[in-house]
């Protein structure tokens, strides 16, 4: 009865009208102000800032201080103003991660050898670093996709993301937002598409050898709707399907046409040989063009997402996928590329004038590639820029620790652009705020239209915030040099306190059981042998993996592990419950099966972390897997607690002309070609250079 | 045994040389029929299946694109054929015979032959409507070369199986096997298609209705009743079934955020709908 109580407690304390007002130091520029930063008091609303306003002396805040639901955001809940008050920043967005996989720490074999993603991502010796260790255990059952989401989720939210891209499902109310999620903003605006990629090497050389030579002009320039003109004329060259033309080919009912199969197997006689890849081509990949270009094209779209020319520059195939998007029509205001290395000056101009964005990983850039993005010249032809942090095997934790890698990388200006001075801290906090809320279209704050945007404080705008400690009195400096994951104090996603500070939290008014603590790491199980785990392969069936990933939840409940605190938070950190158990279906399912609830960090953590230390297939296959690839630690959630990560990262670029940080070894020449031949490198982009001729 | 040991060695390379290379065993009919006379019907029966097993293995590694349908019925044979070979290996351990049947089998190991054979068959069978298929990217030079060695050698095996037993009895046992074997693919295929499904099903209604046409499929193993192989044989034509297909035919790519990008979109895309339309072939000629 006492649990029901609790339960219904907690049910209407997340329905009910939620309001909480908070004083902070917000930087001056939300509130029109000159100055770095400014004492306000922020009021929020369910999921909206409903005001904010300056505190101009100390009788206006000891006025406020008298009512109980203010909440003084410092160390000690003085109500001076002259005390050192946290500040209040947007919530930092990710526009770029792969959410299932980071659960697997910085791929240590990545040296900067490859030329693009096509090259690694068939590579040997990577498919044993990821795949041996994501499987089989990944598919035992959908509890294991939620738990390794999840995990993504709260990655990202310690060190203060309160909107992440990717592609996860079974997080609906857990956390943070998820980018591509529409419930994540209060708009009209359509879905956030963000699909890995929109140009399909294996599939465009029809566009390459049959459409290019229709499309272009003379130069450099390209037809007008040529695209569609080119396509319709090899589809009336090749097929008799009557009706098709340059304006009506992306119609519905033409496109319902081209995706019979009967109807383009029986008329498309008309010549032969087809050119390679045409039917392939009409049927598959000219529909997801055409839908991309309508919404792309439409009032109310918001944006699309997608990785394009993620390689070396000097990669030649890298360097046509732009000229691929060009072809199909596709430079188009709204559409944001990830990475874009490959792309030229002249591609810069075009986006630029196109309201074209991008998104730069350089920690998985200088990785993979030891190259990244020409963000000088990106920046001199306004194209916006924000920042993602692609994914932990070759990325960063989250935003908040790419802009680490970005500040350095700009501090070390390998190229003398003199990028200090354009990309100031102010800057690079805007790539993680402002920018990338405009690149998907929602920093539009206009509430008597029903846009409340986001990547900003401003009243109306969606209440997704962090407090964060005050390290310096620039806030973007603050931020972006000197806050980590212990200067993360509250994270409040769209009016929804999630993350922080146990005593910020007990000011908000949750108890005990409505949160937990997130402090220590488990990095190994101590008591068991490993081996005595048992193991299921890939073959099996739905059902006796379901059931083997039963047993394997229980066991994880019974195991001792070993615990690591190396991060030493002086006030501890936890997570507030949520209310996503009952709403869905794999999660309460799995809760009933198992007692586990995948609400909690904890159950989380030991169900990732028994599936990571004894369920892979490098560890337990010996014919499919490699010993040497195997985990024998599991990740932990903070960086603090990851020696290896913190390591590598902090070590990886140096400010200065230091000749022997990671970054710089990775571009000498002679490294490349070492590893690059060592490895057997140079198929991949052999056969992409020939299947596009120049 | 240093004889075979060089011709395998030669066989092998030869499987699996260049495109370019003029050596190559059978890029013309006449290097082919040269390859089968001179060097493959010399090798012991034991050697012509360890040959056959290296030969599937290294397709079955060489198979570019694993996001195509071609990919998930030829793994299906590998694995099947993994099994048969095991057995066969230790039949012919004790025979010296240059056949690829010896004569001196009992029946029950000549059967285990004739399900070796109906393995590769099956696989053929599906792998016709692939070839036939517009939409499904075809399988490298290499590979289709490889497989016209496979052919050579299973169609070699089944006329020496033809030789030992009378017709209607071999058209009997093969009947049945076929239809093991064309039942183990649809629940192969099936599984495929449960994986991915819920990309182009949203709706609960829907995914029921695959649920309820699953389970009719799953629940109807013909080798075990006559009832039951009339009920799959007539499962295209049931209401439930039709809706189902209608649903999942000519779908869009799905959008993938995953790191593995286009080839994900293809993988998710190809294993419901070229599965299905598959599991539909089978069914109709079951």
């Amino acid at each position: 009865m006492k649990s029901f109580i609790l339960l219904l407690a907690f049910f209407s304390f997340n329905s009910i009208t939620w309001g909480i007002t908070l004083i902070g130091k917000v930087p001056g520029k939300y509130l029109k102000l000159n100055t770095s930063s400014v004492l306000s008091k922020i009021v929020i609303e369910d999921k909206l800032i409903k005001s904010i306003v300056k505190i101009n002396s100390q009788k206006e805040l000891n006025k406020l201080a008298q009512s109980n639901d203010v909440i003084m955001l410092n160390k000690s809940g003085s109500k001076s103003i002259k005390s050192n008050f946290d500040y209040i920043l947007p919530g930092l967005i990710d526009l770029h991660n792969h959410t299932k996989q980071n659960n697997i720490g910085v791929w240590s074999l990545a040296k900067g050898q490859f030329k693009n993603r096509f090259e690694w991502r068939k590579w040997s010796a990577y498919k044993y670093s990821v795949s041996g260790n994501m499987n089989p255990w990944i598919s035992y059952g959908k509890a294991n996709e939620c738990a390794a989401f999840r995990w993504s989720e709260m990655q990202a939210m310690v060190i203060g993301t309160t909107y992440l891209q990717g592609p996860s499902s079974c997080i609906k109310d857990f956390t943070i937002n998820q980018v591509e999620d529409n419930n994540s903003y209060i708009s009209k605006k359509g879905k956030v598409g963000a699909p890995t990629d929109l140009i399909y090497p294996n599939e465009m050389v029809f566009v390459w050898n049959e459409l290019r030579p229709l499309i272009k002009k003379k130069g450099d320039s390209y037809e007008e709707n040529g695209y569609e003109k080119a396509l319709a004329f090899k589809i009336n060259e090749y097929c008799d399907i009557p009706g098709i033309n340059a304006e009506n080919i992306n119609s519905p009912q033409n496109l319902r046409k081209l995706k019979d199969k009967a109807l383009l197997k029986s008329k498309c006689i008309k010549k032969s040989p087809l050119p390679k890849k045409f039917i392939r081509y009409i049927y598959w990949i000219h529909p997801t063009i055409a839908s991309k270009k309508k919404y792309l094209k439409s009032e109310g779209r918001s944006a699309v997402i997608a990785h394009l020319a993620e390689g070396r520059r000097d990669d030649y195939y890298n360097q046509k996928e732009f000229e691929l998007i060009k072809l199909l029509g596709l430079d188009l205001p709204g559409l944001n590329f990830v990475h874009g290395v490959g792309l030229s000056t002249k591609d810069f101009k075009l986006m630029g004038s196109k309201n074209m964005g991008l998104i730069w990983s350089p920690f998985s850039n200088l990785l993979l590639y030891g190259q990244t993005l020409d963000i000088f010249n990106a920046k001199k032809n306004n194209v916006t820029l924000a920042l993602g942090s692609d994914w932990l095997p070759t990325g960063t934790r989250g935003v908040l620790d790419e802009l680490k890698i970005a500040a350095k990388y700009i501090d070390k200006d390998p190229e003398n652009r003199d990028l200090k001075n354009i990309f100031n801290d102010e800057e690079l906090f805007k790539m993680v705020t402002e920018n990338p809320a405009k690149l998907i279209n929602h920093f539009e704050n206009n509430p008597n239209i029903g846009e409340h945007g986001i990547g900003q404080i401003t009243a109306g705008a969606m209440a997704s915030f962090i407090v964060t400690s005050n390290l310096d009195s620039n806030p973007f400096t603050s931020l972006v040099r000197k806050t980590s994951a212990k200067d993360i104090n509250l994270v409040i996603a769209n009016g929804k306190p999630v993350y922080g500070n146990i005593n910020y939290i007990k000011k908000l008014g949750f108890s005990e059981n409505q949160f937990e603590y997130m402090n220590h790491h488990i990095d190994k199980i101590s008591d068991y042998n490993l081996s005595s785990i048992p193991y299921l392969k890939s073959s099996e069936s739905k059902e006796a993996k379901y059931k083997h990933l039963v047993e394997l939840a229980s066991l994880s409940k019974k195991l001792k592990y070993n615990i690591v605190d190396n991060c030493n938070f002086k006030i501890p950190k936890v997570l507030i419950h949520q209310d996503s158990f009952s709403k869905n279906k794999y999660v309460s399912q799995f809760f009933r099966d198992t007692n586990m609830n995948l609400d909690r960090f904890e159950d989380i953590r030991k169900l990732i972390a028994i599936n990571i230390l004894s369920q892979t297939r490098n560890l337990r296959d010996s014919k499919k897997g490699k010993k040497k690839y195997m985990l024998s630690t599991f990740i932990s959630m903070y960086s603090c607690d990851d020696i290896s990560y913190t390591k590598r990262t902090n070590g990886f670029i140096s400010s200065i002309a230091d000749k022997n940080d990671e970054f710089s070894i990775n571009r000498l020449p002679k490294n490349v070609l070492k590893l690059r031949t060592e490895s057997n490198l140079g198929r991949v982009p052999a056969n992409l250079e020939k299947n596009y001729p120049k | 045994m240093l004889r075979y040991l060089i011709l395998l060695i030669v066989l092998v390379s030869c499987a699996t040389h260049s495109p370019q290379s003029n050596r190559s065993i059978s890029s013309t009919s006449q290097n082919y029929s040269n390859f089968d006379n001179n060097d493959l019907l010399n090798l012991e029966s034991l050697e012509k299946v360890k040959y056959t097993e290296s030969l599937i293995k290294k397709t079955y590694k060489e198979v570019e694109n694993r996001s195509e349908p071609f990919y998930f019925i030829f793994k299906e044979f590998y694995f099947n054929s993994r099994k048969k070979i095991k057995k066969l290996k230790v039949i012919l351990e004790k025979t010296s015979s240059e056949r690829y049947v010896p004569f001196e089998l009992t029946d029950n190991e000549k059967r285990q032959f004739l399900e070796y054979i109906t393995t590769y068959n099956n696989f053929n069978f599906l792998n016709q409507y692939l070839k036939n298929s517009l939409i499904v990217n075809q399988p490298s030079a290499r590979t289709k070369r490889n497989l016209a060695v496979l052919d050579f050698i299973f169609s070699n095996s089944y006329s020496n199986i033809k030789e030992e037993y009378p017709k209607r009895k071999l058209s009997r046992m093969q009947k049945k096997l076929n239809l093991k074997y064309k039942y183990q693919s649809i629940r192969y295929l099936l599984s495929k298609v449960e994986k991915n499904i819920q990309y182009f099903l949203k709706t609960n209604k829907d995914l029921k209705l695959a649920t309820i046409v699953a389970n009719k499929i799953k629940k109807s193993s013909p080798t075990r009743s006559w009832s039951n192989y009339r009920r799959l044989k007539y499962l295209p034509r049931h209401y439930l079934y039709q809706r189902l297909k209608k649903k999942l035919s000519n779908l869009s790519l799905p959008e993938s955020g995953e790191i593995e990008g286009g080839d994900r979109s293809f993988e998710i895309v190809m294993s419901v709908q070229l599965s299905l339309e598959l599991i539909d072939y089978l069914l109709v000629n079951i």
